[in-house]
């Protein structure tokens, strides 16, 4: 019921994005009104930037004692709303680790960006916390995850070959977004997130609309965008199973009672597996075998098609589209009033036209080359995927999936042996075989 | 909350969920139907006002246009932001719905939630897992690569231009080496005078006496040799090919020929021509670097001295003017008085009648060929050429015209002068010596104008019919303290040797005169007074204009006999030296030290003594 008024508060709150700011055209004639001054915002104040690495960092504390010590879902959730509330309303969504990761990327690509430390900060400390207790900062800290845990009210699961394909379009989101924020065309993640509009009370129809959207898919499939679209989120997935220490469904020994796996709206629980005949082995060995001599060649797909697209994502680049522009206006067949805003500014300027499509050509290889780039590294993720899924794991147990798993807690409650924890029941049901697997109610 | 009070819960709740959705998906159909409306509405976007815009820049002091553009603006802007005001309502409704709907269906599963008991799910095959992710992440990979594939493919590679070469550095001649060769029709300064004392004055082609060398040329073409060093330049050309020529002077070799092709904006329209003129009349001319050629078709060609390749080329038609053109090609040197500017080369493109305003004169940037400038002329067709000569604001280029001769500045092509003086069709070349430009014109009159600044331009009672405008820019006001500018024009005791198509010839010393008709009378004229100081008649049909050098004055007939005149104040007493060539010559003579090219119907000649 808590969770239905929160959701019932924060779509309400969420309704401010009407309050869109409209900019227009001042009248073309004198009219007496008086343009107001366009004012900038100062810098944060250090302190206040201390602060924020200081909530930062409590907050990640809190979340991976609530999540691991003391397996508290309600602790995480209070801090979800916490979270929310300063991350979210209070510093809405900005600065946030999700986009951090194009700033530091600029930084490295672009020497004339100067970072800010605290880009560098929120970036680092949920990847080191990650490192070593897994995915805390998407349990407790992250304000889109909060977002999206609030409204899962019926999730219905995943089938499992199409969680696989949809999670690598988080690991297509990440290419794009180090590869535009590397060329200093655009941060792609900033642009698209979904949930900032909401926390801002204000945003494009696009953000606003991306939002909604994601929001009421959440409704049925839990967090969307963490799962499938998040670009940390696909970092996490590859430090996660590195974690040192990470959220165990059970405190103890697990009795194989399938709660856990009902109630995670996530897929993120690995169901124990049957045993393989030694024959369909050898032919797991030969599947494993091809893909690994195909990983290669994936790659070199992946790098000509991110290269193949140069001419299409270099649009993306302000200088690139002013490029375009110009050139076209060498058309004799184009009227004047077709030419765009920037290529008439352009003209008016008298600058070297030769010299802006230097640059274009220059930004378009640069494209190219980073399109290759990314795209060979997306090969490389679908190769290590494929050989990731080919590659034969005996489970007996219930545990989390390392790369799936957000620390959420919802497991904790359902589990037998939790409740004997917390002298809830009395005793633990008997565990069962894996002989029984054919009387289960799936 | 207990069982009974969950179950109790869940009707409502759906049917809240129901009406709220629609209400939900009601309203996010009228928002976007309202964006579509405010996108059409947008006052920006508005027809009327930018036709009301376009009106005002018309008609920037018409105060109703003004007036209606605010009304209109205004109401427009007013509908606008009302129907902005309504999508922010409607967006406030949509959350409230929206919340209210999330909420109804978040109590409907509340109310449906139950527990499960520990059951067992069925162990699941890693293979079978392994099997369907394969599949799934394949199909992603086979749809991602082939998504990049369609887009790399359909799209449309901007071809970014590279950027012109740069432009060549201008040409610029110094004047010492225009005057120490024979770089366009008639001598340097076409004249027809040239500054060297030993001439060849006996050859016979026949026996081949003198004859240094001939070089047949491939194509006809009446226009005269240019020598430049040790090179010689003509162009020949039919109906269907132009071609120009470099000939060596040691030996008569062709160094090279380059046919005039693919010009990029000729039109393949070839004019007809009069058989007397050709396809290749215009003489060509050089400066240091280059040789520029016209053809009857307008093609204009440069080309490097060096090895004939073409450096630029353009169509200048086109052209459509009775017998052909027949105008040669002008340099105007560029150089330290003409500050930032280069060579120029000197079009004549007079045409059509004399009231049709289609004339014009072109002069193109020698060293890219584009137009540096281009001047209006009054009056119709001409078949003459022009002459540049250096005034005290520099070069000036003189032309003849019918009705109007005038004087242009040559570096912006500004009218100086001009004179309303010839009539008929004009195609004897204007000559200068000493502060005078002479022009004549057969059954109308021989004058000498005053070529420079501060001249009158008023025609003296004694001038008979012609008239004269001040030119407003250079002339000022008439004073009786100036001079007319025409300074003479010559009476009756002329008026029969006044030539159709010989251009007059004057000697550098701007002492005499010479007048060639076509039927062979030669004619000496007082070049200060314009009175006639003595004649001969010499048997013969003439085109070729009278030449001067080693005081002599050259004629040559159209059967190729070369008549030697001497130079003087009185008549000669004996009969004039012979020379002949063996075929038919129209084109002038051009005269190098010791040696005299002469080009024939099919050869160019070099005469020279003791060959």
């Amino acid at each position: 019921m808590k969770r239905f008024a929160v959701g019932i508060l924060m779509l309400a709150l969420l309704s401010g994005a009407a309050l869109a700011e409209e900019r227009y055209k001042p009248p073309e004639f004198e009219g007496g009104h008086k343009l107001p001054t366009t004012a900038q915002n100062p810098p944060r104040a250090h302190v206040l930037e201390c602060v924020d690495f200081g909530a930062l960092v409590l907050a990640m504390s809190l979340a991976t004692w609530l999540a691991l010590r003391k397996r508290s879902r309600r602790g995480l959730f209070l801090l979800m709303l916490a979270s929310l509330a300063y991350f979210g309303f209070y510093r809405q969504g900005c600065i946030c680790p999700i986009g951090a990761i194009q700033n530091v990327t600029l930084a490295i690509t672009d020497s004339t960006y100067a970072i800010p430390i605290t880009a560098i900060v929120f970036l680092a400390v949920p990847l080191v916390f990650a490192l070593f207790f897994g995915r805390t900062f998407c349990a407790a800290v992250c304000p889109l995850g909060m977002v999206q845990d609030f409204v899962v009210v019926k999730p219905i699961k995943v089938p499992g070959f199409l969680e696989h394909a949809l999670g690598m379009l988080a690991f297509v989101y990440l290419a794009a977004g180090i590869f535009f924020a590397a060329t200093g065309s655009a941060f792609l993640i900033c642009l698209y997130d979904p949930f900032v509009g909401f926390f801002r009370l204000t945003g494009s129809l696009q953000m606003l609309v991306l939002g909604g959207l994601l929001l009421v898919i959440g409704l049925f499939v839990g967090r969307p965008y963490c799962r499938f679209l998040c670009p940390l989120g696909a970092i996490f997935r590859v430090l996660g199973p590195l974690s040192r220490r990470h959220v165990t469904v059970t405190p103890a020994e697990c009795i194989k009672c399938r709660l856990c796996e009902d109630a995670c709206p996530f897929n993120a629980i690995h169901k124990p597996t049957a045993p393989v005949p030694p024959a369909k082995r050898f032919q797991g060995k030969i599947v494993l075998a091809c893909l690994v001599v195909l990983l290669p060649a994936l790659i070199a797909a992946g790098g000509w098609g991110g290269w193949a697209i140069h001419e299409t994502t270099a649009r993306m680049n302000r200088d690139y589209r002013l490029a375009q522009n110009v050139e076209r206006t060498r058309d004799p067949n184009l009227p004047r009033d077709q030419w765009t805003d920037d290529a008439k500014a352009f003209r008016a300027s008298g600058k070297d036209e030769y010299e802006l499509y230097d640059q274009g050509k220059a930004i378009r290889d640069r494209f190219a080359w980073g399109g290759a780039l990314a795209g060979g590294f997306l090969g490389l993720v679908l190769g290590v995927k494929l050989i990731n899924v080919t590659v034969r794991r005996t489970r007996d147990i219930y545990e989390p999936d390392r790369s799936r798993c957000v620390s959420c807690g919802r497991c904790f409650l359902t589990c037998p042996i939790e409740h004997v924890r917390r002298k809830q029941l009395a005793e633990a049901p008997p565990r069962r075989s894996l002989d029984e697997a054919g009387e289960g109610r799936a | 909350m207990n069982e009974t009070a969950r179950r109790w819960l869940y009707f409502p709740a759906v049917g809240a969920a129901v009406v709220t959705g629609a209400i939900s998906l009601f309203l996010a159909g009228q928002l976007i139907h309202q964006a579509f409306h405010d996108v059409a509405a947008d006052p920006l976007n508005s027809r009327e006002l930018a036709s009301l815009r376009l009106q005002i820049r018309e008609k920037p002091s018409d105060k109703a246009l003004q007036e209606r553009f605010r009304q209109l603006d205004l109401q427009q802007r007013q509908t606008y932001f009302e129907h902005q005001a309504r999508s922010d309502r409607g967006r406030w409704l949509l959350m409230i719905a929206t919340a209210m709907f999330v909420g109804a269906v978040l109590i409907a599963g509340f109310s449906q939630y139950r527990p499960a008991g520990p059951a067992m799910t069925k162990a699941v095959s890693p293979l079978a897992l392994g099997r369907w992710g394969r599949w799934s992440i394949g199909a992603f990979g086979v749809v991602a690569i082939g998504l990049a594939a369609w887009l790399g493919i359909t799209a449309r590679i901007t071809d970014f231009p590279k950027p012109p070469p740069p432009p060549p550095p201008p040409v610029i001649t110094p004047i010492a080496d225009f005057s120490k060769n024979s770089p366009r029709f008639r001598g340097f300064d076409g004249s027809g005078a040239f500054d060297f004392k030993n001439v060849p004055t006996d050859w016979d082609a026949a026996s081949g006496k003198n004859i240094k060398w001939k070089t047949a040329l491939p194509l006809p073409g009446e226009n005269s040799p240019v020598l430049w060093k040790d090179r010689i330049f003509l162009t020949g050309a039919t109906e269907k090919n132009r071609e120009v020529y470099c000939v060596r002077a040691a030996d008569g070799k062709r160094l090279w020929t380059t046919p005039v092709k693919d010009v990029s904006d000729t039109s393949g329209v070839v004019p007809e021509v009069d058989a007397a003129t050709g396809y290749a009349a215009p003489t060509v001319c050089v400066d240091g670097q280059h040789v520029f050629a016209i053809f009857a078709n307008m093609d204009v060609v440069c080309l490097d001295q060096a090895d004939g390749k073409v450096a630029w080329s353009r169509n200048v038609g086109p052209f459509p003017v009775q017998f052909g053109y027949a105008s040669s090609l002008a340099l105007i040197p560029g150089g330290a008085e003409q500050a930032g500017s280069g060579d120029k080369l000197l079009i004549v493109l007079d045409q059509g009648g004399e009231e049709d305003g289609k004339s014009k004169m072109l002069a193109l940037d020698a060293a890219t060929g584009k137009t540096a400038w281009e001047a209006k002329r009054p009056g119709g067709a001409c078949w003459a050429s022009p002459i540049v000569v250096q005034t005290e604001k520099g070069w000036q280029v003189i032309t003849t015209g019918r009705p109007w001769v005038g004087g242009y500045d040559g570096q912006t092509g500004a009218e100086v002068w001009k004179v309303n003086l010839l009539s008929g069709d004009v195609a004897p070349s204007p000559v200068y010596a000493n502060g005078l430009a002479y022009f004549v014109q057969q059954g109308q009159k021989l004058a000498a104008l005053r070529i420079g600044e501060g001249f009158s331009d008023v025609v003296p009672e004694e001038g008979g019919k012609a008239t004269s405008e001040p030119a407003p820019a250079a002339s000022g006001p008439t004073t009786a303290t100036k001079l007319p500018r025409v300074a003479w024009i010559g009476g009756d005791d002329v008026s029969s040797a006044l030539p159709d198509i010989c251009s007059p010839m004057v000697t550098p010393d701007g002492k005499r005169l010479y007048l060639l008709t076509s039927n062979g009378i030669l004619t000496c004229v007082d070049a200060a007074k314009g009175s006639k100081l003595w004649d001969l008649s010499v048997k013969g049909e003439f085109s070729s204009s009278p030449t001067l050098a080693g005081g002599l004055v050259m004629i040559t007939n159209n059967l190729g006999v070369t008549y030697f005149v001497p130079d003087g104040d009185s008549q000669p007493t004996a009969p004039p030296r012979q020379a002949k060539l063996g075929e038919g010559v129209t084109s002038c003579l051009a005269i190098a030290d010791g040696r005299i090219y002469i080009r024939g119907a099919k050869y160019l000649y070099c005469i020279e003594a003791g060959k």
